[in-house]
């Protein structure tokens, strides 16, 4: 490579030693092998379906395996964890009694009462009777409590059952005619 | 075109422009996804690509890496490779601009050399003490000295002067191949070339017959 009107011959020859300059062996096919494996893997990833994205994490390195090791045994405490807590809260609302309330005495009148509502007389063998909910009068009369029960308000025995006290009260809205064991239960 | 491109060089994969294969089959494959006929490209031009890439860096794990890069950019960007200039021109100008992007981005850095994987097992044939008593009037000095002398000299050319040094001078490529790798036009191709040897001389004075 030396032009013949090259004022610098011994540069060109000296450059000539550049080209002793050569990789180590077998350099050159470990770099093809490198470049086709990383269009291989560029290709692989363009087809790859999306789901397939979830796994990507799991092939990287050992501290990738360790972390997502660590969090698929978070979700999997966590999930068991919910399930112990919901299946117990159901198993404890299967086991709430209903306790049927003691009948009002006759002054208090009716109280929260399913009223029938008068169908025309075609339509009562097609549809059920409709039932509609009439909400208790807002104000209601006392009633004196029976002698029984004086003791029990007296002094407040949690133990002791007050059922009966509330019931005697005239029905409104936060002294319903029937309640719950549930409901007694928070009203103590 | 210019006498200079019917010679060949023999050494490191360095060949001028008129011994390129046809790549253009192998070209057409690759383009539709051919992964194998692309592996039949890198085989013929990767010597030529690391050379590149290392003859600008000086620095072989560097040269390896912008090799690879280059490789896989040049796949990626196959299909836009209309056949207007040859294919070793295109893979050329990607591979010089990626090392003109990493020498960018390291300008602030001091180079470093790495010469200790390179091939000094033919500093004793005779064809090389020849070469060297022609090249040096120092008997003291070994192939080794006398390539980190050269490669410290070429670190400080500009990237400009010295992509042209590589290019003509190692490489063995034509002045008007250079011109459409670079971009520029024949006469400053010889222009930068000039200028780079009249530095080098300068810097390697004390080594060189006058």
């Amino acid at each position: 490579m030396h032009d013949e009107q090259d004022p610098y011959p011994t540069i060109a020859r000296l450059l000539e030693l550049k080209r002793l300059e050569t990789p180590p062996p077998g350099f050159h096919d470990r770099l093809r092998s490198r470049v086709m494996r990383s269009i291989r893997v560029e290709r692989a990833e363009e087809i790859r379906p999306w789901w397939s994205v979830l796994w990507l994490p799991v092939s990287g390195s050992r501290f990738m395996w360790a972390a997502n090791g660590l969090a698929a045994v978070g979700i999997a405490f966590l999930g068991t964890a919910t399930f112990h807590v919901l299946s117990t809260s159901a198993d404890a609302e299967a086991e709430v009694e209903v306790y049927a309330a003691l009948p009002l005495p006759a002054e208090v009148g009716v109280p929260n009462t399913l009223v029938t509502t008068p169908h025309a007389p075609g339509l009562v063998a097609q549809a059920p009777p409709r039932l509609e909910y009439r909400p208790l009068p807002a104000q209601g009369t006392l009633v004196p409590m029976p002698a029984a029960l004086h003791g029990s308000v007296t002094h407040r025995d949690p133990d002791a059952d007050d059922t009966a006290r509330q019931l005697f009260r005239p029905p409104s809205r936060k002294n319903p005619a029937f309640i719950l064991v549930s409901d007694r239960i928070e009203g103590r | 075109m210019d006498p200079e491109t019917s010679r060949t060089h023999a050494r490191g994969g360095e060949v001028s422009g008129t011994a390129m294969p046809d790549d253009m089959p192998l070209v057409r494959r690759a383009q539709a996804g051919d992964e194998e006929a692309y592996e039949e490209l890198i085989r013929r031009h990767q010597h030529r690509i690391y050379g590149l890439c290392y003859h600008l860096t000086s620095n072989h794990e560097d040269a390896a890496d912008l090799a690879q890069d280059a490789l896989i950019k040049a796949w990626k960007a196959l299909r836009s490779f209309k056949g207007d200039s040859s294919f070793y021109t295109w893979l050329y100008r990607i591979a010089y601009n990626t090392v003109l992007n990493h020498l960018k981005q390291r300008r602030n850095r001091t180079p470093h050399l790495s010469l200790d994987d390179l091939d000094f097992n033919a500093e004793h044939t005779p064809e090389l003490l020849e070469l060297i008593s022609t090249i040096t009037p120092r008997r003291d000095i070994g192939l080794a000295e006398l390539h980190q002398k050269l490669n410290e000299a070429l670190l400080r050319l500009s990237e400009e002067h010295r992509t042209v040094v590589t290019f003509h001078d190692i490489q063995g490529l034509p002045h008007d191949a250079i011109a459409e790798i670079m971009q520029c036009n024949p006469g400053t191709v010889r222009s930068r070339l000039h200028y780079a040897r009249q530095q080098l001389q300068g810097l390697l004075g004390d080594f060189l017959k006058q």
